[in-house]
């Protein structure tokens, strides 16, 4: 028993320890793809640049995600729109910037360029969290946030006006049921 | 009913149809803390219609709830999205560097293929939870340069007619990003009396730590029509900062975020740290918070654990001081989760907490869920 508990400790440690990667290079099949490209007049070099435009390597938002991008609407529709079509396990598409604390700074990159969010995500994934109301609810507040939220409110009032207008603060607190 | 008849028809073959019905009742205390039942009705349709034009609705009742507004209308849109080309009407969020602009009317962005892109935006504002506000009619444009990958510049003008005269705001924005995970990025907004202003930046120092940091200026009221808890805690804006550093081993990410407050009437502090093990949306994480501003504090701290990256379990425990000296003790235990993928699903959310101001409680609901595209999952660390 003593062996077994000591081996899962130490693997436990090793899978922390290691570091995920993303599994490169990522598969293409140049003839499932032809008959599109022959209609569409895309031509080797467009992703496969030569001479002094080798130097620049193509950005995936103009080939690859420009027909199979959830936003690339007006593309080839048979044009498969879901990840794993191409990489393989979701998981591993995760940004580094998505890691620990993102929830708290996911805003300032989302308004600096709300692009590259739709890479990944609906627009409705916004919605979702700052404007869905109802009893069973993506709540994007930590837990007790009913009690400590006056504190949180007074350290960024902008913060909650994000979403909230005063009128939510003035249900319970001018009704004389919560004191401010 | 009338959801679920629409996620029938829908789930017939028509992949780029989407329609998702939700029906969830709750039972959850009020204000007092007596038990109130609660539910609501949602249904939102995303549907082709012709060449790259989409129709879009997203609505729904509840009953009762804490805001005035028993039903809602996040969504009712024609739109159109184009690699190069993106155009909304109706209603909408609109989201620029300044932040999301709840607008309906008519919005357009248009990427000319180079370095350089466009962007217009002209309606009238609305608020989710409030169905009367104030006209507010906003018109502005912008543009986008980005002169090498990962740079990009945003310029705009705005002009806002609202009872009390017209407001005229321009904003200007920078952020640079490099591959490897740095970035900065920098936004100014100003009216003819105030200005909001931030700079947000990230440092990729090693392999293993991140630093970071970011100041803002609050000065002008929030991009809503409403008034807002803003106008109500700091009217004439405040200066909030905030630093940052990341260390990871492998899976293990340990976090501290830690900056001041300054407003007219008090100064103030907050900082939080995390520590967590996890991969893939499944792990488990421990944090902690502590703030404090004007007399009242509050530490404490909790776990979050993920089996699957659509459930979440998590507690905190805090202890408080009131603005009124009185110190207390307030906790909370929930359990929220969703079913994965399309067709038909589930969503719990369940709580048990307890405070100084309120008796312990419990919440519980359950939303039944159907669609022909995954339904978004419940989440959210601190």
């Amino acid at each position: 028993m003593r062996p077994l508990l000591w081996g899962l400790a130490l693997g436990g440690v090793a899978w922390a320890a290691s570091t995920p990667t993303l599994r490169t290079p990522l598969p293409f099949d140049h003839g499932q793809h032809a008959a599109t490209f022959d209609r569409q007049d895309v031509g080797c070099t467009t992703c496969h640049p030569v001479g002094a435009a080798a130097q620049v390597q193509p950005d995936p938002l103009e080939t690859c995600h420009g027909c199979h991008l959830r936003e690339a609407e007006t593309a080839d529709r048979r044009a498969p729109r879901t990840c794993t079509t191409c990489h393989g396990v979701r998981a591993e598409l995760q940004p580094a910037s998505h890691a620990a604390d993102w929830l708290a700074l996911h805003g300032v990159e989302a308004r600096a360029d709300a692009r590259a969010c739709r890479d990944c995500h609906e627009p409705s994934a916004c919605r979702d969290c700052h404007e869905r109301r109802g009893p069973v609810v993506a709540n994007p507040h930590p837990p007790a946030f009913s009690r400590t939220h006056g504190i949180e409110a007074r350290l960024d009032p902008a913060g909650c006006a994000r979403c909230h207008p005063v009128s939510v603060c003035e249900a319970c607190h001018t009704a004389g049921v919560q004191p401010w | 009913m009338i959801g679920w008849l629409a996620v029938a028809h829908a789930a017939q073959p028509a992949p780029a149809l989407v329609v998702r019905s939700e029906t969830a009742a709750a039972v959850r205390p009020d204000a007092l803390g007596r038990p109130v039942l609660s539910m609501a009705e949602r249904l939102t349709v995303d549907a082709p219609v012709y060449e790259g034009w989409r129709l879009a609705a997203d609505g729904g009742v509840r009953e009762p709830t804490l805001d005035p507004v028993r039903a809602d209308l996040w969504q009712l849109q024609l739109r159109y999205a184009s690699p190069r080309r993106r155009v909304v009407l109706g209603r909408q969020h609109r989201l620029d560097p300044r932040g999301f602009l709840q607008l309906d009317g008519a919005s357009a962005e248009l990427d000319g293929g180079g370095d350089w892109g466009a962007s217009a935006w002209g309606g009238r504002l609305w608020d989710a939870q409030l169905w009367r506000i104030d006209d507010v009619f906003v018109g502005g444009a912008g543009l986008v340069h980005r002169p090498s990958r990962g740079v990009r510049l945003d310029a705009g003008a705005e002009v806002r007619t609202q009872p009390g005269g017209i407001e005229p705001r321009v904003f200007a924005a920078a952020s640079a990003d490099r591959v490897r995970g740095d970035r900065i990025s920098a936004v100014i907004e100003t009216s003819d009396e105030a200005l909001n202003a931030r700079v947000d930046g990230r440092v990729v120092a090693s392999r293993r730590w991140d630093l970071g940091g970011g100041v803002r200026w609050e000065g002008l009221a929030p991009n809503r029509g409403p008034r807002t808890p803003y106008e109500l805690l700091a009217p004439s804006g405040y200066a909030i900062g905030e630093g940052r550093a990341v260390w990871r081993l492998g899976r293990l990410v340990v976090t501290g975020a830690a900056g001041p407050t300054l407003t007219a009437a008090a100064v103030g502090a907050a900082a939080r740290t995390s520590a967590g093990l996890i991969s893939g949306g499944v792990g488990a994480s421990l944090f902690g918070r502590a703030a404090s501003i004007g007399g009242s504090s509050l530490a404490g701290g909790g776990v979050e654990l993920r089996p699957v990256p659509t459930w979440v379990l998590d507690a905190a425990c805090y202890g408080l001081q009131g603005l009124d000296g009185d110190a207390g003790l307030a906790w909370e235990a929930r359990a929220r989760g969703t079913t994965r993928g399309t067709g038909l699903g589930v969503a719990v959310d369940a709580a048990v907490f307890g405070n100084d101001t309120l008796n312990p409680g419990v919440r519980a609901g359950l939303a039944l869920r159907a669609g022909t595209a995954p339904v978004p999952g419940i989440g959210g660390r601190p």
